[in-house]
């Protein structure tokens, strides 16, 4: 008896009743159907549970299995051979519940944090150089790779978002078709752009690891809040300690992101179902992470803090907004120019 | 109001395949696709048992909820169609499903993943009827000659059973009783969350949860 819950007396009583029923049956007649629905009888003497119920309970499985079920096809295709995959439905209520939820609340957060410091510290300015002088910040080739990676994240971000939202956002406005060689074009764009993100990102990172590196100053400038709360300018070097955080988190983030994405193009059979929705889970997470911090990226580089879009627009700044916001790195170049000067005019003569 | 199911009974099911080559021939589904395909559970071992398995055509379906350009619509006898003119074939209703009932032909550049198609329970494409273009794309509309799936009009031990769910439902219960014994009706309690079991009593189909999903296309 596999159906635990029936005592074991009522089983007794039961098979009593049916060694009753045989033996006082007439010969030659059907065996006595069990109250059941007319022109269905069953076979208790093939039965292995005695009993339509318990029959009926045993049948009555309802819940989902916990375990994939896999099983053996004849055709090449062996991913097939799962009949059911449980973990489907977790990751089914990640991405239509929880994931849509988590970008809408990451990137408000940012957002909000962004208007509160446009409302409550405004648009910092500083005082021009009376002489109109002003200091390089970053070559040609550090621009054309800084703008490689922005221009490519934000492609990314917005097809990507796409994929997130764009059936509650889009889609209503524009058509089912419309939308759908919308977001087609920019999977396409997606999946392409990826690469040059990521090699942006890698050449971005090797150009500017040496100035990012964390050392006392740093220590200092994060232990008062960047001067965010009281509105000093806490020195810093070429970068600030949050400049910092965030080529870290963008070099971390930007290597999950292209990692994962480039492994959930595989062929579904060749990388395995549950390894594509973790990795799905994975990407989407870092990426509402990414685009929240990109946000206040965005917003210190240009209206945030004034005079610092020309860095990366022209490559070269105001001295006196270098002396407010980098004091130590000016004091490096400057030193090291006029050393340059020096040694170059005592050498001079003696050529 | 019907309320179309398929159910294999895994005892009578022989692993013929006759059901998946009279899909793919029925539709000329192209090579590498497989609509239905039978599963062998513990293959050579005592208690095996064969499922035919494709889309369960669910009530809640799960490909309809991740999709990211929402390509899936319920027809009133509950067929889960998707439309190939939206379909960007992403692969997330793969991932979703928990029959592996999407496929995806590797047509565009690098092999990645093309539109997605899976089992219509021959009912052809979004739109009515039988032009030849939902031909191409979807395969035949027996429904609308009044014909039921191919699969289990083939199948030769009646294993696989289609139709009004209550129906075959009851098909199943009665050779069920007759026989002494049975495995569950495959995937049933995951498709379906009106009748999470063939042998107890469920809620009738009810269109209205198709009507909330169903979208002009």
């Amino acid at each position: 008896m596999r159906n635990g819950s029936v005592p074991a007396g009522m089983l007794h009583l039961l098979a009593a009743l049916m060694l009753f029923f045989a033996l006082g049956a007439p010969v030659g007649a059907q065996p006595a159907a069990p109250a059941t629905d007319p022109g269905v009888y069953s076979n208790p003497a093939r039965s292995p549970i005695h009993g339509e119920q318990d029959l009926l309970n045993e049948l009555g499985v309802t819940a989902m299995p916990d375990d994939p079920l896999r099983g053996q096809v004849y055709i090449p295709d062996e991913k097939l051979g799962v009949l059911v995959q449980p973990q489907g439905r977790a990751w089914r209520d990640f991405r239509s519940g929880i994931n849509p939820w988590l970008h809408a609340g990451l990137i408000g957060l940012a957002l909000l944090a962004v208007i509160l410091l446009a409302v409550l510290r405004g648009s910092q300015d500083y005082s021009r150089d009376p002489e109109g002088r002003r200091v390089a910040r970053f070559r040609a080739v550090d621009r054309f790779v800084h703008w490689s990676v922005a221009v490519s994240f934000i492609l990314l971000a917005l097809t990507g978002l796409n994929i997130v939202f764009g059936r509650w956002l889009i889609q209503p406005l524009i058509g089912d078709v419309a939308f759908g060689q919308v977001t087609l074009w920019g999977m396409i764009i997606h999946n392409s752009v990826g690469y040059v993100f990521l090699l942006a990102l890698v050449a971005m990172a090797v150009m500017w690891l040496q100035d990012n590196l964390f050392n006392r100053v740093d220590w200092y400038w994060l232990r008062r809040g960047g001067g965010i709360a009281s509105g000093e300018h806490v020195p810093a070097e070429k970068f600030n300690a949050g400049q910092k955080l965030i080529y870290w988190f963008a070099l971390l983030g930007g290597l999950l992101l292209g990692a994962t994405g480039i492994l959930m193009m595989l062929p579904i059979g060749e990388i395995g179902l549950a390894t594509l929705q973790w990795l799905h889970g994975i990407h989407t997470v870092v990426a509402a992470l990414m685009i929240a911090m990109i946000i206040g990226h965005i917003y210190l580089g240009s209206f945030g803090v004034q005079g610092s879009f020309d860095a990366m627009a022209k490559g070269d700044v105001d001295l006196e907004w270098a002396r407010t916001h980098h004091p130590l790195w000016v004091a490096r170049i400057v030193g090291r120019r006029r050393r340059r000067d020096t040694d170059g005019a005592a050498a001079q003569p003696g050529e | 109001m019907a309320r179309m199911k398929f159910l294999c009974d895994a005892e009578r099911c022989i692993e013929c395949n006759a059901c998946v080559t009279a899909c793919k021939n029925e539709h000329e589904v192209p090579w590498g696709i497989n609509r239905r395909r039978v599963v062998t559970l513990n293959d050579g071992l005592i208690g095996e048992k064969s499922i035919s398995m494709a889309c369960m055509h669910c009530t809640d379906a799960p490909c309809a909820s991740v999709c990211p350009v929402d390509c899936f619509l319920q027809t009133d006898d509950g067929i889960v169609l998707h439309s190939k003119e939206v379909c960007i074939g992403c692969g997330y209703c793969f991932y979703a499903c928990p029959f592996a009932a999407p496929q995806f032909p590797k047509t565009t550049n690098f092999s990645s993943r093309g539109k997605m198609d899976k089992c219509t329970y021959c009912a052809g494409g979004p739109e009515d009827g039988n032009s030849p273009e939902t031909y191409a794309l979807y395969g035949r509309n027996r429904l609308a000659e009044g014909k039921l799936p191919l699969c289990s009009e083939m199948c030769s031990t009646k294993a696989l059973l289609a139709g009004d769910a209550d129906i075959i439902a009851t098909i199943y219960r009665e050779r069920v009783l007759r026989r002494g014994y049975g495995s569950r009706a495959w995937g049933w309690s995951t498709a379906y969350v009106d009748s999470p079991s063939p042998t107890s009593p469920g809620q009738s189909w009810d269109p209205s949860w198709a009507a909330e999903s169903r979208r002009e296309i």
